[in-house]
């Protein structure tokens, strides 16, 4: 029975409640859940029955007398000239299958059988009336109803109380308009009140349609106006339209449930609110991160980290002379390994206060919005533990590949190459002259060669210490990574509102397909969100 | 007549000073008590209470308002009794947006119309039309004159049509609220289709409670049936009222609302359209003519009525309010207090154990020189000074010391400064939390404790109070007066200032647990073997009693001096300041003010009640 299209917005609706079930704690997400929740519900029933129109209006507007009449009984729904208040319970003309189907109990409902096809006919008591039961009475018989037929009179054209209802449901169904009593204007004509009311109709948004008002005074029995009125509320309506009338109430109650109380204004309001907090937060982290890091402590430490990694890279390349030098230093001074780098920032950011202040303040601000935390536990501190790490190593190999540190290298074995150059060119001049040097000779050679490697290990070791005190990371996080909760309170949002904003653009795309098969003649006007 | 009136006028000057005392006091209790409304029908009422009765040739000016749902026909019946000619009915409702008074013409150059309506814009209206025109403020009133109609002796009655309280046009319920609280008497204009609606309730509610008179007008009756509807409709009516708690309360003359309207006079009229005033026929306690009953009340005792039932009505609700006032200023004062013990609580935690004991010992060093014999004095001068040298010359080298290891040696050395911060930022964060999780108080958000903790914990520390100093003083003064020979522990101190080093005279450490037992927890490097060894050091000087006291009150000083600093910096800009100004507001003398001129106001209306 239903439509592709309206079952891509049934389920749509489904998945975007399923989402806000998520951020459920918040009032703004609990209130939409239900929204969506209650317009699935009348969504799923009564797909097949016919359509259910209400009589309601204000005291004393005759819509007993109305009903009476339009069910060809006198007596169907009891009225009174005089006392306000008569109908306390709702009237009821329909089959008996349909009747079943209302969610009214006995004692609220009053069964008028056979009375008139193809539609559900209610009277209502008054829903200004100063009994709340008759009020709550009308209230639900508006929320069941797929057509309303207001029903008021000249004298109470401009009440408030009507107004406000009208206004309350009109987006959310099909109306006519039923300006009673004509008769008790004796000022004014019938044609002046339709259109007194017109103007009032579309100062509230209806796309006023002459068709559905009417005014006529129901005492007069052969008013032409009222049968006009009755051939509407009896028109044949085929099952197709009824089936469309049914879609378009449920897509306008999605479309309620979205817009209600400007929903979603607040969800956006409340996203930009998380997103501002966030940034601030960020730049917190960001700053107590940089401390951190800029402290003289951990910029010492970070300094011999580098200067050992240097060491450990330099035992990897061609150092001629100086390797020996550097391999020992390697295996006697280990220094302070990357990782223990690390461990010591990760130290002294979980004892920093200030730090910690930020993941509070984040906590707190969820709170005070009644937003839950990240499902998912992250140690803030240690979001992005590896990077100091691999600053040290990456920065470390970057340093042995630079010129400065060739440099100090070429510098620093330059002394014992030239003494082995010597050494060496003396040794084959004096073998091409066929003398073979003694012994002692290359035993000094040796030595001095061996001498001549320290002073350039000295300036190699001093070029590397200056090269590794330069060495200063910085946070290269954004800060806001860390801030596990306020991410997935932002991105859960950002979900709900792609989703109801697709919702809303396949309901505006139905509404108007709908609109266009439905006649407002048989059908009422309407409003647009 | 006369007597009653001197009462109503009587009554009004002798009610005024109490009034004024509510009038200036109870705004402040309003506000706290309902935010920043304080638009209550009661408080609005009690304002509104004239300074006296406003009288010409004897007779008082009594206000008759027509009021009632939209379609009643109060314009109608107002221009049959002034024949004034207010646009009524029509294709467009709501008609008039403005009230009109219309005085007897006797009155014109008599009386100012602004003395009958204070508070009020009055203007003569020129033309009918300017009631049609909508945006009129609330308080601005049009007045006019009407002439032949007054057979009464009695009263000057200055009949008002005001708007609908009922219709779309929200901005005209105002104005017939203000008008209905203005007058006297009320002719409650109603008909068949709107006399049960939820609205006309509401409004015939405010109009027994206050009004001194209440004329019931039930119009557009069925002309074959005016009689009979009309008794069913009032029966229907009094039935309603009766059933309902809210008509059950009770006015000054001891009757319900509803037998008040039981009570009150009934006239109907059918539905014509060209209706005049001898179709308006008495239903219940009505005398036969309507425009006599109108014109034929008994002004002063309307009035009295009137003025007795809004006094009781502004005093029962200010009583009301009382009551809720003192409950919530003994709530908040409850709560202030359980915030400054947990303040307390956390100002003794963040000053901890640590006890100044190098800053004693100065203080004792000093004490001893003082009282050290002058023939001594100039005898060890040569030592004091080379003592003092050499303790200079230690220091510098510490100095030197500690700056070519960074700092590291002082840093090692915990100060009392930097524990008390940390523990402050502890305590801090614990009292935030446990105020956000008690739900007696409100506000503390996530902005706003994060300012007062930034605030807090940026600031310096409190300072030591200086009164420790000079109560140490007192006791070393009166322990030194004891043992004249103490001079000679002089250098045996500065022995320990030069043996623990210059460098460490501005630690402090843990000797708490008594006097004779070890400095309690060694948590600090050597703080609690150095503790013990001053310990003893103090009770060879037979100090022991003094330390403990000395210990005690710092511990007392600078809890108080924490307590004020989070109080001022946290708690303060948090929510205790704004607490603090509610319970002012809610001060027991305020309230027992107001509640002693509520008493006298009551003796003062059941005397006039009572004559």
């Amino acid at each position: 029975m239903k439509s592709d299209k309206s079952l891509l917005i049934l389920e749509r609706t489904k998945n975007l409640a399923r989402k806000c079930e998520t951020l459920q704690s918040n009032e703004l997400f609990f209130g939409l859940q239900q929204n969506l929740r209650t317009a699935i519900d009348l969504e799923e029933a009564h797909i097949k029955a016919p359509p259910v129109i209400s009589i309601i209006g204000g005291t004393g507007s005759g819509k007993s007398f109305i009903f009476s009449r339009l069910c060809n009984r006198p007596d169907a729904s009891p009225s009174s000239s005089s006392i306000r208040g008569f109908t306390k319970k709702l009237f009821i003309a329909a089959g008996n299958s349909e009747f079943q189907t209302l969610p009214f109990s006995d004692d609220e409902a009053v069964f008028v059988p056979d009375s008139i096809p193809d539609v559900v006919l209610i009277d209502t008591p008054d829903f200004d009336s100063i009994v709340d039961d008759n009020a709550r009475l009308a209230g639900e018989t508006i929320r069941v109803s797929d057509i309303l037929v207001v029903v008021t009179t000249p004298d109470k054209r401009s009440n408030f109380a009507i107004h406000q209802k009208i206004i309350e449901w009109a987006s959310r169904k099909r109306w006519f308009f039923v300006i009673n009593k004509t008769d008790t204007a004796t000022d004014t004509s019938d044609m002046a009140l339709k259109e007194e009311l017109s103007r009032k109709l579309s100062t509230m948004g209806f796309a006023v349609d002459t068709s559905a008002i009417f005014a006529f005074s129901a005492r007069q029995t052969d008013s032409d106006e009222f049968n006009r009125f009755k051939n509407t509320v009896f028109a044949h309506r085929t099952l197709a339209e009824n089936a469309m009338l049914r879609e378009e109430a449920a897509a306008r109650r999605i479309l309620f449930a979205l817009n209600n109380g400007r929903t979603s204004e607040k969800i956006l309001k409340l996203q930009h609110e998380l997103i501002e907090f966030r940034s601030t937060l960020a730049k917190r982290i960001v700053e107590q991160h940089t401390l951190v890091l800029s402290s003289a402590a951990i910029r010492s430490m970070l300094a011999n980290s580098m200067q050992a990694a240097i060491y450990r890279e330099m035992t990897t390349g061609l150092s001629l002379f100086l390797y020996p030098y550097f391999a020992l230093t390697n295996v006697f001074s280990q220094g302070i390994s990357p990782e223990t780098a690390q461990k010591a920032i990760e130290t002294a950011n979980a004892s920093n206060q200030h730090l910690t202040d930020c993941y509070i303040d984040e906590r707190r601000f969820l709170e005070d919005r009644s937003l839950p935390g990240s499902p998912t536990v992250l140690v803030p501190q240690t979001g992005r533990s590896n990077d100091v790490m691999f600053q040290i190593l990456a920065t470390a190999r970057k340093n042995y590949d630079s010129a400065l540190l060739k440099f100090y290298l070429i510098l620093g074995n330059a002394l014992p190459m030239l003494l082995l150059g010597s050494a060496v060119y003396r040794a084959t001049i004096s073998w091409v002259n066929g003398v073979w040097l003694p012994t002692d000779f290359f035993v000094h050679a040796f030595a001095l060669i061996l001498i001549a490697t320290f002073p350039g290990y000295l300036l190699a070791a001093k070029g590397i210490s200056r090269i590794a005190a330069r060495f200063s990371p910085g946070y290269t996080g954004t800060g806001a990574t860390e801030l596990a909760g306020l991410e997935y309170n932002i991105a859960s949002i950002d979900r709900i509102l792609q989703e109801s904003s697709i919702l809303c653009s396949s309901i505006d795309e139905q509404l108007g397909e709908l609109q266009q098969q439905l006649p407002q003649n048989i059908c009422g006007i309407t409003t647009d969100e | 007549m006369k007597s009653t009136s001197e009462n109503v006028n009587s009554l009004l000057s002798q009610t005024r000073m109490h009034l004024q005392t509510l009038v200036s006091r109870m705004p402040a209790l309003i506000k706290h008590l309902s935010g920043d409304n304080i638009s209550h029908d009661s408080w609005k009422i009690l304002e509104q209470i004239p300074e006296n009765l406003c009288e010409v040739e004897g007779r008082p000016v009594i206000t008759i308002a027509f009021c009632g749902p939209s379609g009643a026909g109060k314009s109608t019946v107002f221009n049959l009794l002034t024949g004034i000619g207010v646009p009524a009915g029509g294709a467009v409702r709501p008609m008039t947006h403005a009230s009109l008074a219309a005085f007897p013409e006797e009155l014109r150059c008599r009386i100012q119309p602004q003395q009958v309506f204070r508070g009020f814009n009055l203007s003569e209206l020129a033309q009918l039309s300017e009631l049609k025109k909508s945006g009129i403020a609330s308080n601005q009133l049009f007045f006019h004159y009407f002439s032949g109609k007054n057979p009464a002796a009695d009263l000057w009655p200055c009949l008002i049509d005001i708007p609908d309280f009922n219709t779309t046009e929200v901005a005209n319920w105002d104005k017939a609220e203000e008008m209905i609280r203005r007058a006297e008497s009320i002719i409650f204009t109603v008909y068949h289709e709107a006399y049960k609606d939820m609205k006309t309730f509401e409004i015939l509610k405010k109009v027994l409670l206050i009004a001194g008179n209440v004329t019931i007008l039930l119009t557009k009756l069925d002309p074959a049936e005016c009689a009979a509807n009309a008794a069913a409709i009032r029966n229907d009516l009094i039935d309603s009222l009766n059933k309902r708690p809210d008509f059950n309360i009770q006015r000054t003359d001891g009757q319900t609302l509803a037998t008040f309207l039981q009570n009150s006079a009934f006239y109907y009229s059918p539905f014509l359209s060209d209706v005049r005033l001898s179709d308006i026929k008495p239903l219940a306690n009505a005398c036969n003519d309507f425009s006599e009953h109108i014109f034929g009340q008994n002004g002063p005792e309307v009035a009295l009525k009137r003025q007795l039932q809004s006094i009781t009505l502004g005093v029962n609700w200010c009583e009301k309010l009382c009551a809720e006032a003192e409950a919530s200023g003994m709530k908040l004062r409850a709560e202030i207090e359980a915030v400054e013990a947990a303040i307390a609580a956390a100002a003794q935690t963040v000053t901890g154990e640590e006890f100044p004991v190098f800053k004693m010992l100065n203080l004792i060093r000093r004490q001893l020189e003082e009282n050290r014999p002058t023939l001594l004095r100039r005898a060890f001068q040569p030592l004091l000074l080379a003592g003092s040298s050499l303790k200079a010359a230690i220091s510098s080298v510490s100095k030197a010391i500690s700056r070519l290891s960074g700092g590291e040696l002082l840093h090692n050395i915990k100060q009392r400064d930097s524990l008390e911060k940390t523990r402050l930022h502890s305590e801090v964060n614990n009292l935030i939390e446990s105020w956000r999780r008690n739900p007696k108080i409100q506000g503390v958000t996530t902005e706003k404790c994060a300012a007062a903790t930034s605030a807090i914990l940026n600031a310096e520390l409190p300072p030591v109070d200086s009164e420790w100093e000079i109560s140490l003083n007192e006791s070393l003064k009166k322990w030194q007066s004891g043992n004249k020979d103490l001079w000679k522990w002089l250098n045996i101190i500065d022995e320990v200032f030069i043996l623990l080093g210059a460098g460490l005279v501005f630690a402090d450490f843990f000797i708490d647990g008594g006097v004779g037992t070890m400095g309690a927890v060694a948590v600090i490097g050597g703080s609690g073997a150095t503790g013990g060894f001053l310990l003893s050091l103090f009770n060879n000087m037979g100090l022991g009693r003094e330390v403990v006291e000395a210990h005690q009150q710092w511990k007392k000083l600078r809890q108080a001096s924490y307590q004020a600093h989070i109080k001022k910096l946290l708690a303060g800009p948090i929510f205790l300041e704004q607490l603090e100004t509610q319970a002012a507001t809610l001060s027991a003398e305020q309230i027992s003010v107001c509640q002693t001129a509520c008493r006298k106001l009551k003796e003062i209306s059941l005397i006039h009640e009572i004559r």
